[in-house]
């Protein structure tokens, strides 16, 4: 007997329905979906599936996915800004096994579902996309309380004043907010979000976005989401600004560009090239490529 | 002039529980006093007289009688039956009580100490330490001691700072439970003197001396107080 | 005087209960143990009227409900039956009808708690400025320099040397652990605060300095306290008014001096005897 998705589709020779998971387990985490957009910045529980890879390596990312696509979307996976990293490839390759009809692409504006491992793309996403992230670990009180009934309590309360303490103890030893990923924001006012070990930088792109933001965490089984058109503060000091990256050369303070495209407004990985010298170049592969595409095309 | 204090029948017993015994301290005491007036407590020791002082201060719940108080307000209180909060506010405010025991933390400089129950009444520092610095000068204790703790002091300069902070403090009605033991014949010609002044400004004070010549000096009423016997309680 | 605090009939029975519990405990009958269900009666039936700008004792033996009265009214345990009132800003909050989320907002805004065990009253991961922060960020103060300003200065009243405000509070004597603590208590201006054994288990010389910088505190800023001891001399120098509690009963109450003085109740004359 060949499973039947809901689209009426059947795959010969395959052990498995349309995407993989069962139509019960799509369902439910659509309910949980629909529940997280809801209720902005709440973390949803649900029930998380085994993968047929081991958790943490994007398991709750790849179940928000499945629970997604549809035969005519077209699906981008990326990992810190690449497509081509094993753990990104593999996903692809894996979506494209168990979703018939589904497209992989590399290219940020052809895809309709990204799923993405610590970045948010840096061309502008659109209404009709949505991103979806892995996430390690969703809850950001737990830092300050490892009672997760006690968290739970706290998150009903915007009850936060201990995550602002942590603030306060660093800009006590450091002058500056210190946290580099994974940055408190607070979502529609109320409840406060880990936005997974996305960098700084992408941060503000959460807020008032045009498309959806999902998250999900495997290995903790829950679900939240950040919807489009909301407000997605990261939390600080009245009197302290939020900043992100700006990539300065101590030096000379100008701004490191990308030694490819030459790009001066993306997020940038720095590294040292064979002869020992720093460089940086763009994180975000896709958006590098684009570039030097038209680049190209313009000469 | 109204009475500021009427004593009526004023009696004091103790209840030991413990032994099962009835202790009486002071019986059947009545008097009156006027604004300015000094009434001296005077019997053996035992009588009962401190015991009587405490009473009217209600340190020690009163067994029989009133003790009606005419208070600034005009009120006529019955410090028998006061609602406590009502003992606090006039202990704060009308009614001082001195003794020859200092209790005081040891952190506080002899100044605090002395300034303390006017900067609780709410005047303001610098006029609570120079009331407290003119105490202090009039009892002469010395200067260079008003920086440090009374806790170091001698059993007389801590009667007399003691004795400083209670006329600070003033009071419509002082209670003075031998404020003059131990004091040697300089010291206690000041306290007599800030004595004879507070009555001069009209505060009305009864007091328990052991000097029969201050009695006679100070004292415009004597008030005998016989010493009881203990009676055994089934 | 008026009243910030009226307390009315407060009982907290451990235990299964039964209808026999108030009448077969107490004082009289020389246990709190309820012979029938074998609940245990911590407090009963305690009546208490707290005035503005009033330090009013409550003293007991360890295991005379005292603390488990306080404990009620900081909601850390929940009441079996009875009413509590706190009269603030011109409200009267019916305490234990409030939901969790008032409860906690008038707990980390309108009151303090000063706890015999520091570590229950300080978060010990993180340093002494950061414990006065925390209260103050739950009050909505969302300026840092405001917060390092206040916290600082809150320090200083306490006496807690400048220098080590960044330091973690486990790493402090005890009696520097507590000064911590009531700074704590103090950052929000709250008009009541609770004390449960502050100075218990601290040397006598750092027990003075506390009282003193207790007294102080509440001169300069009419904070009304509840004082739990099982020390006559703190009552003595704290409280104006004292409360004594046995078998969870409140058995005696009147002016401190006349408690410590003139005890009318039995227990109360072994009590005070009984002290060095």
């Amino acid at each position: 007997m060949h499973p039947v998705d809901t689209m009426g589709q059947t795959r010969e020779g395959a052990e498995y329905g349309f995407a993989f998971l069962d139509e019960d387990a799509k369902r439910e985490l659509r309910r949980s979906i629909f529940k997280a957009v809801c209720i902005p910045g709440h973390q949803v529980p649900y029930a998380s599936r085994e993968m047929p890879i081991a958790r943490g390596f994007g398991t709750g990312g790849m179940q928000l996915t499945l629970a997604l696509l549809g035969p005519d979307d077209a699906c981008k996976v990326i990992d810190q800004g690449a497509d081509d990293s094993v753990n990104a490839a593999n996903i692809r390759n894996f979506f494209a096994l168990t979703c018939p009809g589904v497209t992989g692409t590399l290219r940020t504006e052809e895809a309709s579902v990204i799923q993405t491992r610590h970045r948010i793309p840096e061309l502008p996403l659109r209404a009709d996309q949505i991103l979806v992230f892995q996430v390690p670990y969703p809850d950001p009180l737990v830092v300050v309380e490892p009672n997760a009934a006690k968290r739970r309590r706290m998150h009903g309360r915007a009850d936060y004043a201990r995550l602002w303490v942590k603030l306060y103890e660093d800009m006590v030893a450091f002058d500056e907010i210190t946290i580099s990923h994974r940055y408190p924001t607070r979502i529609n006012g109320h409840y406060i979000i880990d936005p997974s070990p996305i960098p700084r930088f992408d941060v503000p792109k959460l807020h008032q976005a045009d498309c959806l933001y999902l998250f999900g965490a495997g290995r903790e089984k829950r679900i939240y989401a950040v919807p489009p058109h909301t407000d997605a503060v990261p939390i600080t000091f009245n009197d302290v600004t939020f900043a992100v990256e700006n990539f300065r050369d101590k030096a000379t303070g100008k701004r490191h560009c990308c030694r490819r495209c030459g790009a001066d407004d993306s997020f940038l990985d720095e590294f040292l090239d064979d002869d020992g010298a720093r460089v940086f170049q763009c994180s975000d592969a896709a958006y590098c490529d684009m570039r030097l595409e038209r680049l190209e095309a313009a000469e | 002039m109204d009475n500021i204090l009427s004593v009526r029948d004023l009696g004091k017993g103790f209840y030991i529980h413990d032994r099962a015994k009835h202790v009486p301290a002071a019986e059947g005491i009545s008097f009156d006093l006027k604004p300015g007036q000094l009434a001296a407590l005077v019997g053996p020791s035992g009588a009962g007289k401190s015991s009587l002082l405490k009473a009217i201060y209600r340190t020690y719940v009163p067994s029989t009688g009133q003790v009606l108080y005419r208070t600034a307000a005009g009120d006529l209180v019955d410090l028998v039956t006061a609602p406590e909060t009502q003992i606090t506010d006039l202990r704060r405010s009308e009614i001082g009580f001195v003794t020859q025991f200092l209790h005081c933390l040891p952190r506080l400089s002899t100044l605090d100490v002395v300034a303390r129950p006017l900067l609780q009444q709410g005047v303001d520092r610098d006029a609570a330490h120079d009331k407290a610095a003119r105490m202090l000068a009039a009892l002469a204790i010395p200067e260079q001691l008003w920086d440090a703790t009374p806790a170091t002091f001698s059993g007389g300069e801590r009667q007399r700072v003691n004795i400083a902070r209670s006329f600070t403090q003033g009071g419509r009605l002082m209670l003075l439970d031998e404020p003059t033991a131990s004091l040697d014949p300089v010291a206690r010609e000041n306290v007599c003197a800030m004595i004879e002044a507070a009555k001069a400004e009209g505060a009305a004070m009864v007091g328990i001396f052991h000097d029969m010549a201050i009695v006679e000096r100070l004292a415009d009423v004597k008030i005998t107080v016989e010493r009881r016997a203990f009676e055994a309680v089934a | 005087m008026k009243p910030i605090l009226d307390v009315d009939n407060l009982t907290r029975i451990h235990g299964p209960g039964c209808p026999a519990c108030l009448d077969v405990t107490g004082p009289e009958h020389d246990t709190n143990i309820c012979r029938h269900c074998g609940s245990v009666v911590a407090v009963a039936g305690a009546s208490f009227r707290l005035h503005k700008g009033e330090v009013l004792g409550i003293m007991g033996e360890s295991g005379s409900g005292k603390s488990s009265l306080v404990k009620m009214l900081y909601f850390d345990d929940k009441p079996t039956s009875g009413q509590a009132t706190f009269h603030d800003e011109g409200h009267a909050h019916d305490l234990f009808s409030l939901n969790e989320a008032q409860q906690l907002r008038l707990r980390d805004t309108r009151m303090g708690m000063v706890y015999q065990n520091p570590s229950l009253g300080l978060n010990f991961d993180i340093s002494a400025g950061g414990n006065i922060a925390e209260r103050l960020l739950m009050s909505d103060e969302l300026s840092y320099r405001v917060i390092r300003e206040k916290a600082t200065a809150l320090l200083a009243r306490t006496e807690v040397p400048p220098a080590r405000m960044d330091e973690l509070p486990r790493n402090f004597s005890g009696g520097m652990q507590q000064r911590v603590q009531i700074a704590r208590a103090l950052s929000t201006g709250a008009p009541l605060l609770l004390l449960d054994e502050v100075t218990t288990g601290l040397d006598l010389s750092v027990q003075a300095r506390i009282l003193d910088l207790i007294m102080e505190l509440q001169e300069v800023t009419g904070v009304s306290m509840l004082v739990v001891t099982h020390d006559l001399g703190v009552v003595r120098h704290l409280t104006t008014r004292t409360i004594v509690m046995k078998y969870g009963r409140i058995i005696e109450s009147g002016l401190t001096d006349q408690i410590l003085e003139d005890p009318q109740a039995a227990y109360t004359q072994q009590l005070v005897s009984s002290a060095l």
